[in-house]
Formats: structure tokens, C-alpha cells, sequence
């Protein structure tokens, strides 16, 4: 069935279940006694704004520093490191911080969307500026110097082979950043600093209003509806075109038969065609510019020569590695003290006093093992039903049908809705007690984790060579010895890059699952998250400890980034199919 | 080289081919790829269906190996319908090569053997002597990615050999490989058929060459263009060794012929009355 149909078609389907539903239930009548429901047109209209706004920031930074970092192999000992430090700081330490730095000097409302968008950009920049750095290193030699010898140097060679060869990574970095920013997008709408909260205009406010200070139920399940059919859209109409569009740029390196579907007829589709057929427009009324640009450098002797590396990885001693990777961090850390202490115009050195006034400090690394352990547990969970999950579908066409709608529904929820349903039921079996929160905080976990693992398995099944298959079957190989031998192997390169984004989600997770406020109570468990919230939302904040506690937790990223997962995925090479 | 003799009378009809018709739906259209196609492949023959791409000769080689059914018609061997691929029936070598590239050479080969359930002990001789057969012996340790085009066939020509098949299905297996070693290869492939000693001894071999056609079969099956129809069941007589035609007359006319069939039935000019 066409995209358009099926989008049409679940699209009533949400409609009319909703209406007959809320009717029977005499749910209306609460919906509209919601002051905002009234402005939810608006509503929609501003958060789209926003969106785009820190998605526009988000392109031009990213295409920079990843075509940037690509190409050059100076400039990438420095800048890979940074943007995995960047990647490992957790998004939401940033609220309170952005707020009163952007506040200093953009007076009133201003102020505040200016920190929601810098908050939403940082929630969506990083995947996609690794995706595009990835993309630009994986542009294969023999291409490299073919471009060469015809002449396709420095910009040239960006704008015509760079550019087309990072499309697909870059729609799939792309996909996962808004994924990303709807996940957050009540927190940055309403922002927390301190103990009052600033409402941003947007569908985040609405719900997490209704929510979270109504306490009206039917209106935020309303507006969740609302909410989920909109990012279900956009999926539909802009995200999966475009998906199907990008694998014509798709690098092939030995003859496999990709199969080329006919391509729906789709509007973002058609943008992007018209775009590229005024190539000739661009050619000349940006190429030239830039080239004379270029070229006045290089008179200079200004500009970066532009040296086609193999494909090798940065193969610096560990010791080097190791030093870079400090000293990186410690700059990072100390201009987010800066950043925090002129945020909070409290002196940096003078936080010394508050060490002591803040013993937990010392439980840090007890807090980070507690954390550890809750998303180890949410993850071991998320793998097995991922697995099963994903082998059943993609085996089933049937399954396939019903199933795959599902699944974007649920990964355009975010999670941050979900979060007062999945209390309120908890807390009804478990109680309020510490059992109780902590089976709610590992199922908040669980929503920010499993949708990449999903995704991930899936992809990876749908990229076994088919003559692979054939030969699996002509062998004679079955069922558990064809899930064993062929099907677990193929995928765990997938089943590894969807851990790492899954653990990265995990950890950004965390500080809304640890620390609960509901209807006016206060529900944490022992962890780094609900730390680092306790210390923002304190009356006084204090720079340091919110610094320590933010290095703590990234130190953790870093440190299994490179004990666990970067073995794991040089070993998991050796799974790859060639030319995939 | 050992000439093979044999008479194709005596021997045992291993595969029957019986009227088979393979329809496909395509974009709400049906497509008839193969059109009433039939033939038999006797024990120790080699057989090599030739014809342009597209004509459905692959789609009938999945049907013999029983990755795929008719949509009419009936695919037999020894007497039995094909209900799915069964690796002590026939096993397959493909066109690029599909061996699984996080096991080296010596477990892509031991693949066959775990599925039909070769006990443990047994399958060290087995793997050890298909790999000294392929000339593989310095690198049963390496994996594909290491390998040429070349040595990654005779790991798969290992492969399907290792679980001693009644046929060896292949799927044009030398289109992906240089012509150097493709003629390597090519002899040794006769070598192994030829020889009393290998289990398996009935080929079927798909190609769009012709030459390589003439060049290894007994005889050669010649299928139209879409939908596939036999145009031609040809007995290869020039004798083995064969040499290419070039230098020999007789192989150059038989692949002539063979030509003008193929280009007659596609609108060409008429050939030669002496066609069987």
C-alpha cells in the first residue's frame, strides 16, 4: 500500500478511535476545560518552529565540522575526540546553565526560546555530525582518485562527490536527531531552573502542562495523540521519501543487486529534485565564489592542502590518544564550570566552600554504579524483546505490515509523556516505594533505549546479501541452526551500533527516569541522574558540583565507549559484508 | 585428462525437467519467465544451459536446487518431485561466490556438513581433503575478505563437494572471475568431474558463454530469449580434451551453430539446414 494511503488510512484510524473513545468516556468535557486547548493550533505552529530552527543550526554545523574533520587529518586528531566528549556530556545538564547564559543577554521571551532551541540542538547535533563524518570517510580511494585525476579537487570535490556520497548517512543521522528532539521536547519546553518553570509556547508545554500540573488526564492523553500523529507524519511524509530516496547515493562497491523500488511520487522528494536541477544556478552563482575564495588562499598559502588520506583509522599510539582525550576533556569541563558559574553569577573557586556542604559529592562514583546497574538491566531487557522482535517481523511479511506502523508510532512518542502514565501505573502495583520507583525508572529507561536497538536489528536483517541467504537455504540449513549460524553473526555489527545509541539515549534518559515529580511529589531512586537534577533544581545551584557530577557522568560514557564498545565493534568487523 | 566414456543411453536419468512454465507478477503484470521447458540429465553427464540474460536460466537452476517451484510442470529426481533444497540431492556454487565472512576457508566449508549433520569426528577428513583437492592448503585459515575472486570460488566449489551432492548445481561460477583464472578453474572443475574417485559426477552448469559452454558439457541446452523456451538440446561431440576454437575446427562450428540459433530465434537470419 503507498505511503500516502497508509498514512491516511492510520490517521483515521487514530481519529476515530480517539473520538469514539473520548465520547464514550464523557472525556471531552475535561479536554476543553484545558485553557491551551484552544491555542493548540498555535501551539503546533511554534514548536515546528523551534524544531526547524535548531534542525537549520544543526545542517550547518554538522556539514561543516564533519566535512571538515573528514577530510582533513590534523584537524580530525582533535576534533573526533571533542565531538565524542560533546556526544557523552548528557543533554539535559545543559537546561539550566543555557537558560541563564542565553537570559544574560537576550532580555524577556527571546531569551528563553533562544535556550529551548540551543537545548534542541544539542539533543540533535551530534548524530548527525558523526553520521556525516563517517559518510566522508567512507568514500572509497578508487573514487578518491578518480575525482582526482578529473580535476574534482578542494571545493569541487566537496560540492560534487562529498556532498551526493553523505546523503544517506546524513537522512539517517537525521532521523535519529529528531527522534532525539521530540524525545526532549517537554523538557525544553519547559524549562526548570531553579524552583520555577517557564513555559514556552508548544505541544511539550501543552502536554507536560496538562500533566504534570493539571493533573487532567484525558487532555494530555489528547494532546499525546495529537502529538504522536504529527511526528508520525513527518515521518511519513518527510523522513521515509527521503530514506528510499538516499539509497541512489548509496556507495556500491562490487556488483550487488539493490533492488531500486518504484519510488512513490512524494513532495519532499520532488523539493529535493528541483533543488539538484538548479544545479547549474549553483554552479555558478555559489561554486565560482567559493573557488576564487579558495584560490586567494592557497595564493597566500592560507589554505589547508587538500591530501586524498586512505582510508585507514587514526592510528595514534594509545598514549597520544589517551592525552588528547584528557586534555580535551578538561577544557570541556572547565568552560562548562565557566558556563554554569557566570550562568549562575556565583564565583567559580569559591564553590570550594560547597564541597563540603555537599558530602554526596563523594558518593559520585556509588551513584554513577547505581545508574550503571539500572540501565544494564533496561538494556539486557530491551535486547532480548528487541531480538525476538525484530527476527519475527522481518521474517513475516505479515507480521511486517501491522507491526512496522507500530513501531514508528512508538518511536515518535516521547518519552517524556509517557512518563506520568507509566508512574501512575507503577506506583498502583508497586507502590511508592523504593521497589516501585525503581521498576519506573528502569520501564522510563527502556523507552529511550529500545527503539535504536530495534531499528538497528531490523536494518541489519534487511542488509543480508541475498545470495547469502540462497546458499543458507540451498545447504539445507533450518530454522535454529539458520538463526544460530547466519541470522545472530549477521547482525551483530547492527546489534552493537544499536547498544552504543542505545546506551547513549540510556544515559540522557536517566535523568528524567531517576527523578520524578508528580502531582506535587517527589519520586528518586540512587543515581547519578537524580543527583544531577536535585543540584539544578536547588534554590542556589552550585557550578561545581553540577560540573562534577556532569564530568562524572561523561567520564562513564568515555570510558565505555572505549573499554567495551570500540573492542567490540573492531571485532564485530569481521561480521560485515563486503560492500555493504 | 582422463576421457570420460560413456554411453548416454545406458545411464540412469537423474534430474527430469518435465514441461515446466514459471510465471512471475510484476507491477500487477504476469510475466511468463520460462515456457514449457523440458529436458533430462543423465548420471555422468555435464550439462550447461546457455542463453541471454534474462531468459530464466537462473530461475531454472533454483528450481532443480529447489529454492524455487514451478508454476506448472514438474521437476524430478530419480523419479521424486523436488520439494526443497536438499544438500545430499544437489548443491550449488554461486555466481559471486556467497561465502560467509566472519568464518575462514575451512569453516565456510564445514558449512554444508553441519547442516546435513556429518558427525564431529568425521568432518576433519572430509573438510582436510576437499581443501587439498581445491589447492587450498596454505590458507584454510584466511577469510574471504583476504581471498581473490578465484580462491573465494574454490571455497565454494569445497563447499558444495564436501557434502558429496548427487549434482553440482552452478550458477554461472566463473562470470565473476578474470579470464585467467576463469580457464584455471574451468579445467579444474573437468578435472574433478572427470575423475572416477569424485562422489559427485552429474553437473549442471548455467552460463551465457558459449565457448564455455561447448567447452565443458556433454551437451548443451540452448534457451530463449523471455519467456525461456528450449530451442535447442545439443550433443557436444568434439572430443575431450577440448581445446578452444581457435585451434580446433569442430569445436568452432559447434558453437557457431550454437550462435546462430540463439540470434534466429531472436529475429536473425535463418541457419544453416543442418541444424538437429
Amino acid at each position: 500500500m503507498s505511503r500516502t494511503k497508509t498514512l491516511l488510512l492510520v490517521l483515521c484510524a487514530i481519529f476515530l478511535t480517539t473520538f469514539a473513545s473520548f465520547s464514550y468516556l464523557g472525556w471531552w468535557g475535561e479536554v476543553v476545560q484545558n485553557p491551551q486547548t484552544a491555542q493548540l493550533p498555535y501551539f503546533i505552529f511554534r514548536t515546528m518552529l523551534r524544531m526547524l530552527a535548531a534542525y537549520a543550526l544543526v545542517v550547518v554545523f554538522s556539514l561543516s565540522y564533519g566535512i571538515i574533520a573528514g577530510l582533513y587529518r590534523s584537524p580530525r586528531i582533535f576534533m573526533l575526540p571533542l565531538l565524542d566528549i560533546l556526544q557523552s556530556i548528557p543533554v539535559l545538564g545543559y537546561i539550566p546553565a543555557a537558560l541563564f547564559f542565553f537570559l544574560g543577554f537576550l532580555p524577556g521571551e527571546l531569551g528563553f526560546e533562544v535556550a529551548s532551541i540551543f537545548l534542541i540542538f544539542t539533543g540533535m547535533a551530534w548524530a548527525v555530525t558523526f553520521s556525516i563524518l563517517s559518510g566522508v570517510r567512507n568514500i572509497p580511494n578508487d573514487l578518491r582518485e578518480a575525482s582526482n585525476s578529473y580535476g574534482l579537487r578542494g571545493w569541487r570535490y566537496v560540492y560534487h562527490v562529498v556532498l551526493p556520497a553523505i546523503i544517506p548517512p546524513f537522512v539517517t543521522g537525521s532521523v535519529l536527531a529528531w527522534g532525539g528532539g521530540w524525545y526532549f521536547l517537554i523538557a525544553a519546553e519547559m524549562l526548570t531552573y531553579g524552583t520555577t518553570t517557564h513555559f514556552l509556547p508548544g505541544i511539550g508545554t501543552y502536554l507536560g502542562n496538562a500533566v504534570y500540573n493539571l493533573g487532567n488526564v484525558p487532555s494530555a492523553l489528547f494532546g499525546l495523540i495529537v502529538f504522536v500523529s504529527i511526528v508520525y507524519t513527518i515521518n511519513m511524509l518527510v523522513w521515509k521519501p527521503l530514506a528510499s530516496y538516499s539509497r541512489r547515493f548509496k556507495m556500491q562497491t562490487m556488483k550487488s543487486e539493490i533492488i531500486i523500488e518504484e519510488e512513490e511520487d512524494s513532495a519532499i522528494v520532488r523539493a529535493v529534485e528541483w533543488v539538484r536541477s538548479r544545479s547549474y544556478w549553483l554552479d555558478a552563482h555559489i561554486n565560482e565564489p567559493v573557488e576564487r575564495f579558495f584560490a586567494m588562499l592557497r595564493k597566500h598559502d592560507l589554505a589547508i592542502k587538500f591530501i586524498p588520506t586512505k582510508r585507514r583509522h587514526l592510528q595514534l599510539p594509545a598514549w597520544k590518544l589517551f592525552s588528547i582525550y584528557t586534555v580535551l576533556f578538561l577544557a570541556v569541563m572547565l568552560w562548562l564550570l565557566w558556563f554554569f558559574s557566570s550562568s549562575f553569577s556565583v564565583p567559580m573557586l569559591g564553590a570550594w566552600n560547597t564541597l563540603v556542604s555537599h558530602e554526596e559529592i563523594f558518593l559520585l562514583p556509588y551513584l554513577a554504579a547505581r545508574s550503571f546497574v539500572r540501565i544494564l538491566v533496561a538494556y539486557v531487557i530491551a535486547l532480548c524483546w528487541t531480538l525476538i522482535a525484530a527476527i519475527a517481523v522481518v521474517r513475516s511479511k505479515r507480521l511486517s505490515k501491522i507491526f512496522f506502523p507500530i513501531f514508528d508510532i512508538g518511536q515518535s512518542t516521547p518519552a517524556l509523556a509517557l512518563f506520568p502514565f507509566i508512574v501512575i501505573f507503577v506506583i498502583s502495583i508497586f507502590g511508592g516505594g523504593q521497589i516501585g520507583v525503581e521498576v519506573a525508572a528502569i520501564i522510563l529507561l527502556l523507552t529511550g533505549t529500545q527503539w535504536y536497538l530495534l531499528f538497528n536489528i531490523i536494518g541489519a536483517l534487511n542488509n543480508i546479501p541475498g545470495d547469502i541467504l540462497e546458499a543458507s537455504r540451498a545447504f539445507g540449513l533450518k530454522n535454529s541452526m539458520l538463526y544460530k549460524k547466519i541470522f545472530l553473526p549477521a547482525i551483530l555489527p547492527g546489534i552493537i551500533l544499536g547498544s552504543i545509541q542505545a546506551w547513549g539515549g540510556a544515559w540522557n534518559s536517566l535523568i528524567v527516569s531517576e527523578y520524578i515529580t508528580f502531582q506535587g511529589e517527589v519520586h528518586s531512586v540512587d543515581g547519578i541522574g537524580a543527583y544531577l537534577t536535585k543540584l539544578t533544581t536547588s534554590p542556589s545551584p552550585d557550578p561545581l558540583a553540577i560540573t562534577l557530577c556532569i564530568g562524572t557522568m561523561t567520564i562513564v560514557i568515555l570510558l565505555m565507549n572505549y573499554l567495551i564498545w570500540r573492542r567490540l565493534f573492531n571485532y564485530a568487523e569481521r561480521f560485515r559484508f563486503e560492500g555493504v | 585428462m582422463k576421457k570420460k566414456q560413456h554411453t548416454q543411453k545406458k545411464a540412469r536419468v537423474e534430474l527430469e525437467v518435465r514441461r515446466v512454465f514459471k510465471d512471475f507478477v510484476e507491477s500487477k503484470k504476469r510475466a511468463r519467465a520460462l515456457d514449457s521447458v523440458s529436458f533430462s540429465v543423465h548420471e555422468h553427464e555435464f550439462v550447461c544451459i546457455v542463453g541471454p540474460s534474462g531468459c530464466g536460466k537462473s530461475t531454472l537452476l533454483r528450481m532443480i536446487a529447489g529454492l524455487e517451484f514451478p508454476s506448472k510442470g514438474d521437476v524430478l529426481f530419480r523419479g521424486k518431485r523436488v520439494g526443497g533444497p536438499d544438500p545430499k540431492t544437489s548443491a550449488m556454487i554461486f555466481q559471486t561466490f556467497a561465502l560467509l565472512p566472519w568464518r575462514n576457508v575451512y569453516e565456510n566449508i564445514s558449512l554444508g556438513l553441519e547442516s546435513i549433520g556429518t558427525p564431529i569426528e568425521r568432518r576433519p577428513s572430509i573438510i582436510n581433503k576437499y581443501i587439498k583437492l581445491m589447492d587450498l592448503e596454505d590458507f584454510s585459515d584466511a577469510y574471504p575478505f583476504e581471498l581473490s575472486g578465484g580462491m573465494k570460488q574454490r571455497v565454494g566449489i569445497a563447499r558444495a563437494l564436501a557434502v558429496e551432492p548427487r549434482m553440482l548445481l552452478m550458477d554461472e561460477p566463473f562470470s565473476a572471475l578474470d579470464a585467467l583464472t576463469a580457464e584455471n578453474l574451468r579445467r579444474d572443475v573437468l578435472e574433478i568431474w572427470s575423475d572416477p574417485r569424485t562422489p559427485t559426477n552429474t553437473f549442471v552448469m548455467i552460463t551465457h558463454l558459449i565457448d564455455e559452454a561447448v567447452f565443458m558439457a556433454d551437451r548443451v541446452i540452448v534457451l530463449s530469449r523471455r519467456p525461456g523456451k528450449v530451442i535447442a538440446d545439443i550433443h557436444v561431440d568434439v572430443e575431450r580434451p577440448r581445446v578452444d576454437h581457435a585451434r580446433d575446427p569442430e569445436f568452432f562450428e559447434m558453437c557457431d551453430m550454437i550462435k546462430r540459433m540463439i540470434s534466429y530465434h531472436s529475429g536473425g537470419t535463418i541457419p544453416e539446414p543442418d541444424t538437429p
